[in-house]
């Protein structure tokens, strides 16, 4: 990240009344793309204060995406992701072996 | 998702965590490499703000005149059962952040504070701080009880059916935390039952409460749908402060503040 941060956040769930962009993309993608992002912030409320917070960080990029389509498209671009919490009610097996033991 | 986090080519180390609970991390774990941090105290006034809320309608019966209210009715018969916290023993499980701002709160009205934890570690918040294996005998003490504890093994359905039977019959319960730290069958029976006085909660198990559940109609029971967390914009200031400083300290090669280790 030694080129500034590029954070992608989605409209929220409350604004469109449907599941957020980034939780239909984290269900649909397939990591494919996706070797930019390194972290994933996981806010169920005050995104819209979040995401403000951050955009006002120096060297930080924030790219608002409307929707799921949009999202899957931005991800390759972007350092870091601001997603509800399904991303980490999926089932990950305990001690997964991370990507060094891969 | 665990493939995905688990191939050579994903890159991502770090995930924040913005909200107060962390069970399903807990439960099913996180590839090694990636660091996970919490939300710090940053729910802690609105989450004890809500449990001492929930408390005080509990002990003043609000419910009741809250009916009462919408009958046009002007009956004192509750008067009797009404309570305060002041001179009375509020058990607070769990004196994390949440724990240790209810614990001021209840403090400040005059109630003896005894915290049951974990580690039982000495607190200046609490008159007397338990280990979790002296449970049953700090329940039979209490006038009320706040659960502010982490879902775990060890806390599971931590207040059942011998529990309600240890309490007094005017105490009363709130769950601030996670739904399965009661046994919602047991509870359903000791409020039906009479057992204890009231219950108030903002998290169920299961979550939401499906339509028709034995909970719905349990007398003196105050259900608020997961949201003792929320405080407007104020509560989203509090989170983006997590949120920038630990994005700062990640860029600048700093070790993250609010770690949690699973």
């Amino acid at each position: 990240m030694t080129d500034g941060v590029n954070v992608l956040v989605t409209k929220s769930a409350k604004a469109t009344g449907t599941l957020s962009g980034s939780t239909q993309a984290l269900r649909a993608l397939n990591w494919d793309g996706m070797e930019k992002l390194r972290v994933l912030l996981c806010a169920s409320l005050g995104r819209a204060e979040i995401a403000r917070a951050l955009g006002d960080m120096p060297d930080v990029s924030l790219t608002v995406a409307p929707d799921t389509d949009a999202v899957i498209g931005a991800l390759a671009a972007h350092d870091v992701l601001m997603c509800p919490n399904p991303v980490y009610t999926h089932r990950w097996p305990r001690r997964l072996p991370g990507p060094s033991a891969a | 998702m665990a493939a995905a986090l688990a191939r050579p080519e994903c890159r991502i180390r770090w995930l924040q965590l913005l909200t107060a609970g962390y069970d399903a991390l807990a439960e099913f774990g996180l590839p090694e490499p990636i660091a996970l941090t919490g939300a710090g105290d940053a729910y802690a006034p609105a989450v004890a703000t809500h449990a001492v809320a929930l408390m005080l309608a509990l002990e003043r019966r609000l419910l009741d005149c809250a009916t009462m209210t919408a009958q046009g009715c002007w009956d004192r018969a509750m008067s009797p059962k009404m309570s305060i916290p002041f001179g009375g023993d509020v058990v607070i499980a769990g004196l994390g952040s949440i724990g240790s701002e209810i614990a001021r709160m209840v403090r400040a009205m005059g109630a003896r504070v005894v915290a049951l934890t974990r580690s039982a570690r000495p607190s200046p918040l609490a008159d007397a701080v338990e280990p979790l294996g002296r449970r049953d005998a700090v329940l039979a003490r209490a006038d009320a009880v706040i659960l502010a504890l982490p879902l775990a093994p060890e806390t599971r359905h931590m207040i059942g059916a011998e529990q309600f039977a240890l309490m007094k019959r005017t105490a009363v319960l709130v769950n601030i935390a996670r739904g399965a730290l009661i046994d919602t069958d047991a509870l359903a029976a000791a409020l039906h039952g009479g057992r204890i006085a009231g219950a108030g909660l903002d998290v169920t198990d299961p979550e939401p409460l499906p339509a028709g559940h034995a909970l719905w109609r349990a007398p003196n029971l105050i259900i608020t749908p997961h949201v003792a967390g929320s405080c407007g914009s104020l509560g989203g200031a509090r989170l983006a402060a997590v949120a920038v400083e630990n994005l700062r300290r990640f860029t600048a090669g700093q070790a993250l503040a609010h770690p949690i280790t699973l």
